[in-house]
């Protein structure tokens, strides 16, 4: 379940799943490595030591005997791989009627790779969150012998020792790991490291043949008992399971299966690597050329600076912008040292892009004696960074081998002390559109997926700089969000958790309306304030102040809310209900794409805690994520699933659709949305609004300058 | 080939006074590119009489594009549709909307052995790319003449007189070979050359004016 307050198109991923191309695996391994039923690296239902490419996202369905697991893995790292899994279990015990729907996360991490006498190494843990059905830990190795054989063995432990299980060799380092303590399951979502390792073990094993480029065989010996389905879904009257797995598509596997001797099952898997878009670097069409001085056109570039050709210059440069996809937003020219160009980038998701076509456009347009052109970049009127680009250097650099490197070295990049200019017409602007929408709801149990398609409204107007009023109205045209009947049972105020009441009754809801200020009260430091209908749950008030160098991949914020709930049904109105709440936050660019935000303050509900967020951000604007909260509302109190957590996804458009986009199309999957730990929704955020656009962004995107 | 569509079809363009048709777009899948219209394609303003006839045998695609830019050696031609392609003195070093774009060359090499005095030695060729992270991307080839013969070549329906030269270019897992037919003015009239993987090779012929 879920609520998405950005751009919740998140169904557009599945459209590409499969797109890419396959990746060569990064652990050197000859025959790939396949996803097991519950979608991690491994055999049939038992693991393996191998991983995945790097930064591969695959998405696994397996059903067999009534029991379906649903499971999206991300390859985080060369070595760890991380599930998140939702499973149908029909006929299992405990499942109260008969079905039960549980949500569980796996972590896989590939320890030692394999070498000419020694195997790949891993170790993994499985379900340590909440009711732990699946709850097991293991330590496998993988050893390939020629070209297409490969031999897996490990020993498990939980679910994973119940088959064949002898008593656990860890014992001799302390008694107590023989035993597995029970899990106090309470609402779920504990972690329960109490049972890491502990109880009986046993081993475990199989044999993969890759028979041809597309089809592989697998045997193995499974250790897995499974304690709530036998005999309740189905009887074991084998451990032994055998499976063809065959590629129907560059990414995409199907697979069957003749498990435990008496079940017949299947799998699909299909998957894509963020790393490869489908249309490489994007079909950007080609930027204007640079126009050498002295070649040919030095009498086009002449001028006598009046004021006329001053505004017919900057007409033509506004013109050549606009058709770049860039807007101009200042402009000042001193004709015998430099000009000074605010643009503000409506296209390009990599900023660098933007400034190194206003660079040619100005090259193109300015008279020949501007020899320098400091372009700032505009933010919400602000200005963010100022780029200092020599006109010889743009000249030089524009078919050296090395252009990319040298224009960024040679480029002089700050924070600017001035404030902005702008030109006449830039200020006031209004600007409408509509677009589609869709709205998902995950995991309800009497319908795990559920959508609303509608309409979008947006519009804006900006009267000075820094100051915006932008509203969106929703319109629902097709959906069953309204169906869902579950009612919050929360003793919290009930914050978040009436969200199947904000779908039913605001088939047409005004989603924010908002006045903001933006600012930047010193060199380093931009302010928000915004006021009005903040988010589809709140309005009220919202205040922010940042700190962030122009170079630092480290910068602090503040803010303070006081806000209302709002009505149901989408309107003006506002119930009894109101909070203040706010947070201190810390923002940390760790490097290698990692992205980490330590938020700690007072929640919607009134509770008091943090959230860690952790994210992998790749140099092509896909973000892959995750995050929790803690707050001083008890487990028992919070409800299922114990705090919040969950994990989100942010597709660029450009990568999916190959053309210059600043769009994307993020999700966020909570395994259950409650009241606690329940964070503000605001437009305008400042640091993922400023970053971007400062120095370490403009460096990771520097390819793109010359593009 | 891909019609000429609407907004192509302006004033503006029949003045510049190309001699372009429908057929002069390498890109087939246009429709494609204006989903967002966020940027269009500069129109082109040719800075000289010549004409480059260009042919993409990888996906059928031809175009006569026109010279736009020069700067020092090089010279930056282009199609109606947006795309660039900059030659230094008759050698690839750069493409633009091809999508796997060649983003830059050094072809010190490759100039010297047809414009000076090059000999049958291997030299160093080094070529650039984005990958799908927007990182460039530097791949270094030795290369060296493995052919070199008088002919006759027909360019654009005209027989003439020109010297063969054929380079083959070796990396590791890569390699590719690029021909290049020069007239007796040490022009390159003709040429087949590498771009990219996914783009493949690219051929080119002078267009007499």
């Amino acid at each position: 379940m879920q609520w998405c307050f950005g751009k919740p198109i998140g169904g557009a991923i599945a459209v590409v799943l499969g797109a890419t191309s396959a990746a060569v695996p990064e652990d050197g391994t000859k025959i790939e490595t396949g996803y097991n039923s519950y979608g991690y690296p491994g055999l049939i239902d038992m693991p393996v030591a191998t991983s995945r490419p790097d930064g591969e996202l695959a998405f696994t369905i397996s059903s067999f005997a009534g029991q379906t697991r649903n499971t999206l893995t991300f390859q985080m790292l060369p070595r760890l791989s991380g599930s998140f899994r939702y499973s149908v279990l029909d006929n299992a015990v405990g499942g109260g009627t008969s079905t039960l729907y549980d949500r569980s996360f796996s972590l896989h991490y590939r320890f030692a790779d394999e070498t000419d006498l020694r195997p790949a190494l891993a170790i993994g843990l499985n379900d340590f969150f909440g009711t732990g059905i699946y709850s097991s830990e293991y330590l496998v190795a993988t050893k390939t012998l020629g070209s297409s054989v490969r031999v897996s063995g490990g020993i498990g432990w939980g679910r994973l020792g119940g088959a064949g299980g002898f008593t656990n060799p860890l014992g001799i380092f302390d008694d107590r790991f023989e035993t597995r303590p029970g899990r106090d399951v309470g609402q779920g979502g504990e972690v329960n490291t109490q049972q890491f390792f502990r109880g009986d073990a046993a081993f475990f094993g199989g044999i993969e043949w890759q028979a041809t480029d597309k089809l592989t065989f697998a045997v193995e010996y499974s250790s897995d008992d499974y304690p709530r389905e036998d005999p309740a879904a189905f009887t074991r009257d084998s451990q032994f399971n055998f499976g063809a797995t065959y590629k129907i598509g560059p990414m995409t596997d199907l697979s069957l299966r003749y498990l435990y001797g008496s079940e017949f099952g299947v799998q699909l898997t299909t998957a894509l690597n963020p790393k490869f878009p489908p249309n490489d670097a994007g079909r950007d069409p080609a930027p204007p050329p640079v126009l050498a001085r002295g070649a040919r056109s030095t009498a086009a570039l002449s001028w006598s600076a009046s004021t006329e050709e001053r505004a017919s210059l900057r007409a033509r440069v506004a013109d050549a912008l606009r058709s770049q996809g860039v807007r101009l937003h200042g402009f000042a020219i001193e004709p015998d040292s430099g000009a000074r160009v605010e643009i503000e980038n409506l296209a390009y998701l990599q900023e660098a892009q933007a400034v190194g076509r206003t660079a040619r456009v100005l090259s193109r347009l300015l008279p020949a004696s501007v020899a320098r052109f400091d372009i700032v970049m505009i933010v919400n009127g602000l200005p963010v960074t100022e780029l200092q680009i020599g006109r010889a250097d743009m000249e030089e650099l524009e078919h050296d081998l090395d252009g990319s490197w040298k224009s960024f070295a040679r480029a002089r990049i700050a924070s600017p002390v001035s404030g902005s200019r702008p030109v006449p017409d830039r200020y006031p602007r209004f600007d409408w559109g509509v677009k589609p929408y869709l709205s998902p709801s995950f995991f309800d149990p009497d319908d795990p997926l559920r959508a609303d398609i509608g309409a979008q409204f947006d519009l804006s107007y900006e009267p000075a700089p820094g100051f915006e009023i932008a509203g969106s109205l929703r319109q629902k045209v097709i959906g069953n969000l309204d169906e869902a009947t579950r009612r919050s049972d929360s003793v919290l105020p009930r914050v978040r958790s009436d969200f199947t009441l904000y779908d039913r009754e605001g088939e047409t809801a005004l989603t924010n309306l908002t006045a903001a200020h933006y600012s930047k009260p010193g060199r380093n430091l931009y302010g928000r304030v915004t006021v009005g209908y903040l988010e589809r749950m709140f309005g009220g008030l919202s205040s922010e102040l940042l700190w962030k160098r122009n170079d630092s991949p480290f910068a602090l914020g503040i803010e303070a809310n006081y806000v209302k709930q709002r009505d149901f049904d989408g309107g003006f109105g506002l119930q009894d209900y109101e909070v203040a709440t706010g947070h201190a936050s810390a923002y940390w660019d760790m490097g290698n794409g990692f992205h980490a935000q330590l938020d700690a303050g007072r929640y919607l509900a009134g509770d008091w805690g943090a959230t860690i967020a952790l994210d992998r951000e790749f140099g092509n604007g896909w973000k892959i994520g995750a995050f929790a909260t803690l707050t001083d509302v008890p487990f028992d109190t919070f409800g299922e699933g114990s705090f919040d957590k969950g994990i989100r996804i942010t597709v660029p458009v450009a990568w999916l659709l190959g053309e210059p986009s600043k769009s994307s199309v993020s999700t966020t999957i909570r395994p259950i949305l409650r009241d606690g730990g329940a964070r503000l929704g605001v437009r305008g955020r400042l640091y993922e609004r400023v970053r971007p656009v400062q120095k370490p962004a403009l460096q990771d995107g520097w390819g793109r300058f010359w593009r | 080939m891909m019609a000429v569509t609407k907004g192509i079809l302006t004033p503006a363009l029949f003045a510049a006074g190309l001699l372009l048709t429908g057929c002069d777009r390498v890109n087939r899948v246009n429709e494609a590119l204006e989903l967002t219209g966020t940027v269009s394609g500069i129109t082109p303003r040719p800075i000289g009489p010549d004409r480059l006839r260009v042919s993409l045998p990888g996906t059928g695609a031809v175009a006569a594009l026109a010279p736009i830019a020069q700067n020092s050696d090089v010279t930056v031609w282009q199609t109606l549709d947006g795309i660039t392609l900059s030659f230094r003195r008759g050698v690839l070093v750069a493409t633009r909307g091809l999508g796997d774009d060649l983003m830059s060359a050094d072809v010190e090499g490759d100039v010297n052995l047809l414009h000076a005095t090059g000999g049958d030695g291997y030299y160093p060729h080094i070529r650039s790319h984005l990958d799908g992270e927007n990182r460039t991307v530097f791949r270094s080839y030795q290369c060296r003449r493995t052919g070199q013969a008088p002919t006759r070549v027909k360019v654009s329906d005209q027989v003439t007189a020109a010297r063969r030269i054929e380079v083959l270019c070796v990396s590791r897992g890569d390699e590719f070979t690029n021909i290049f037919w020069l007239d007796g003015a040490g022009r390159v009239i003709k040429s087949r050359q590498w771009v990219s993987t996914a783009v493949q090779y690219m051929e080119t012929e002078r267009i007499p004016r």
